[in-house]
């Protein structure tokens, strides 16, 4: 389905009023993965792991997509990228519905959309030199062996890696510098977004922001789009323009950055940005963190999800799903009270 | 509490005197590591684990090792218990515990002093685990094993404890197996099971590390509450200066096996001294700055490690000296402890050449 850029169309949940051109559309985004059970391994259920998602990202900015584990965010980036099948839902890039395409098709848009993986270790094939894997993409795409070279030592370099890295192999490099390698294959194509799953948690913090520091540079150099997934709010809100919170698979917030941390609307918002430890002793909270833990995904409380832990819930948070409505022109936010 | 106030005391007159409250002889620290040194044997080569490592810790305070993987914090912890594996050896140094050398005992004398006097807390609150066996049967085994407590007395202690740590219905939750638990509720059987002889030395090894912003708090809050108010001592181990910040009253800096800053948190945030702390402080995210200063470079190999100071081949101030010879721990003006030719807290000057 192709749908013209200047097709006028009516505005949907998930726009942004007065933006500028996104360059992804996620529109209802829902993954239900089954839970198997009993003797002969029978589906009894479901895990809504991503529910009803839809937000976009606009051109050249940096989106972030927060929450805590199992709030569904990997699994929403994976979907993006079509690693993962949605149940129902699109992703539609750059005016193109990609969610329907053969694989024949999404091809082309496979090379525009890249992605790094959280695990340096677990992501680079380690019987392959650095050669091969940063080169694979291209190989794949059909580029000479002799222009291949030519561009992966050139990435290479880009990414602060020796050029005498080409033929060696993953294991002799530091954690730093394999989320290096990663960040060189993945552009090795020059796609025009780059989806990062915690591309720096498994990272120590000298080199987290060496590695952030080049993800930035890259991106001015490269006119980079981002989706950049964290649980690190601290690095969430010095990286990103805007912000989505996840809370067992919904959207429970959106909005610029810096004007959701210091004002955000729904309570879990809140409470997550009142976790992050003060970097100044003598600022120490003392007051109280939410009580319980985020519940089990096969579970999930009715209502609004977040009212067992909510200190502001009233009787209709239990019954009732709020839903994510506009606040001011570019805030949306999930809750009942707010 | 009184050992608090006492010890606080002692602190604010440390500042005016500068005298190190080590070398005060008012007060015995509850645990003395002196001059530890871990070394592991891989093949022909000798890694520096931990390298010389001295530190003091008070009863009520909690104690910060903080620094990067590799750095030797968490191989100190094992030292002091006597856990390290197989490869690796204690080469020299001491750890008294209220003047008593642990290094010292015979093995029976040390297993009375783990899980009794001192006990500890892994990262890893699932694999610390026995998932064969009930919550409150791995609580009890403690008590049983410490106390000489028989099973039925040992197992409604350990409800109860699991009650003091904050576990919503004890009585019901005594019974649960591990994988019934969310890893916060297991982290709190943890240390449940870490406090149930009341032990006076907690060792926590980056206990926040697996589990989420939210519960992280809250487990952080817990155990400042029980070394506070049972007056124990904690040593915390984490990488994360969040953390730090948050629940520790005075830290330790390590880098590839040796302490490089040491002193009051107050103190180490407001005016850092060593060029790493300075570097690490600096590394992290501030709102609305989308760049970061970095430290360039990266750990040096523990099995091949640079001459002088340690830190001298990322360091913007090392000059020729810092490539000689390693520097000394000194005492500064301020009250910390730090070990650099060139202390000081030279901010914005380090910011643009960081």
């Amino acid at each position: 389905m192709l749908l013209s850029r200047k097709q006028a169309r009516e505005p949907e949940e998930g726009d942004l009023i007065e933006s500028t051109t996104p360059l992804l559309k996620v529109k209802h985004l829902t993954k239900i993965f089954p839970v198997k059970g009993g003797t002969f391994g029978k589906i009894v259920g479901g895990v809504r792991a991503v529910a009803d998602v839809s937000f976009q990202v606009r051109t050249g900015e940096v989106f972030g997509l927060v929450g805590e584990s199992g709030c569904g965010k990997t699994t929403l980036g994976r979907m993006i990228l079509r690693l993962t099948a949605p149940t129902s839902g699109g992703v539609i890039f750059d005016n193109v519905d990609i969610s329907e395409l053969s694989r024949q098709k999404l091809r082309p848009y496979r090379h525009r959309m890249q992605i790094i993986f959280q695990d340096p270790f677990g992501s680079l094939n380690p019987r392959k030199t650095v050669g091969a894997i940063v080169g694979e993409p291209l190989r794949l795409s059909g580029m000479s062996a002799g222009k291949v070279k030519v561009n992966v030592e050139e990435m290479l370099a880009t990414v602060g890696l020796p050029v005498d890295s080409y033929s060696r192999y993953p294991h002799e490099f530091s954690g730093g510098q394999r989320q290096r390698l990663g960040i060189a294959r993945a552009l090795s194509l020059r796609p025009d977004f780059l989806l990062a799953d915690e591309p720096v948690s498994a990272l120590d913090v000298s080199i987290q922001a060496q590695i952030l520091n080049l993800l930035m540079t890259l991106k001015e150099q490269f006119n980079l789009t981002m989706l950049f997934i964290s649980h690190d709010l601290r690095v969430i809100r010095s990286l990103c323009d805007r912000v989505a919170v996840m809370y067992l698979g919904r959207l429970v917030e959106e909005g610029p950055v810096e004007d959701v941390y210091t004002n955000p609307v729904h309570p879990y918002t809140e409470a997550l940005v009142g976790a992050i430890p003060e970097l100044d002793p003598d600022m120490r909270k003392k007051d109280q963190e939410p009580a319980g833990e985020v519940p089990s995904p096969i579970e999930p409380p009715p209502g609004c999800h977040f009212h067992p832990r909510c200190p502001l819930v009233i009787d209709r948070c239990s019954v009732e799903v709020p839903e994510l409505s506009y606040r001011n022109k570019d805030r949306r936010a999930r809750c009942h009270v707010r | 509490m009184s050992n608090v106030l006492i010890y606080n005391v002692l602190i604010s007159n440390v500042d005016s005197n500068t005298v190190s409250p080590l070398n005060d002889p008012m007060t015995m620290p509850l645990l003395e590591v002196k001059d530890l040194m871990t070394h592991f044997s891989i093949e022909d080569k000798t890694l520096h684990a931990v390298d010389g490592v001295s530190f003091s810790l008070f009863r009520g305070e909690i104690l910060g090792l903080v620094g990067e993987s590799g750095c030797g914090k968490s191989v100190t912890a094992l030292s002091i218990l006597r856990l390290v594996p197989d490869s690796g050896k204690v080469i020299s140094g001491q750890v008294l515990l209220e003047g008593e050398d642990l290094l010292e005992m015979d093995d029976n004398e040390i297993r009375n002093v783990r899980g009794n006097r001192i006990s500890m807390v892994f990262q890893e609150p699932m694999s610390a685990l026995n998932p064969v066996f009930t919550v409150g049967d791995q609580v009890a085994e403690v008590l049983r094993l410490h106390r000489g407590m028989d099973k039925s007395a040992a197992f409604r202690r350990a409800a109860k404890l699991l009650g003091q740590v904050g576990i919503p219905d004890p009585a019901r939750r005594v019974s649960e197996y591990p994988h019934q638990m969310s890893g916060g509720m297991q982290q709190r059987a943890l240390i449940a099971m870490a406090m149930a002889c009341e032990p006076d030395v907690l060792i926590a090894d980056e206990p926040t590390t697996a589990l989420d912003v939210t519960v992280q708090a809250q487990i952080l809050r817990l155990i400042e509450e029980l070394i506070h108010e049972g007056n124990r001592g904690a040593l915390l181990i984490t990488h994360d200066l969040g953390v730090v910040a948050e629940v520790v009253d005075r830290v330790c800096v390590m880098y590839a096996g040796v302490i490089v800053e040491m002193g009051k948190v107050g103190d180490l945030f407001s005016a850092p001294q060593h060029p790493y702390t300075i570097g690490l402080i600096n590394s992290l995210p501030t709102p609305g700055r989308r760049r970061f200063i970095a430290i360039g470079g990266s750990v040096p190999d523990l099995m091949d490690l640079p001459s002088g100071c340690r830190f001298h081949p990322r360091c913007p101030r090392a000059q020729e000296v810092c490539t000689q010879e390693e520097p000394e721990l000194t005492l500064t003006e301020k009250g910390n402890e730090v070990r650099c030719y060139f202390p000081g807290n030279k901010h914005e000057s380090l910011r643009r050449a960081i």
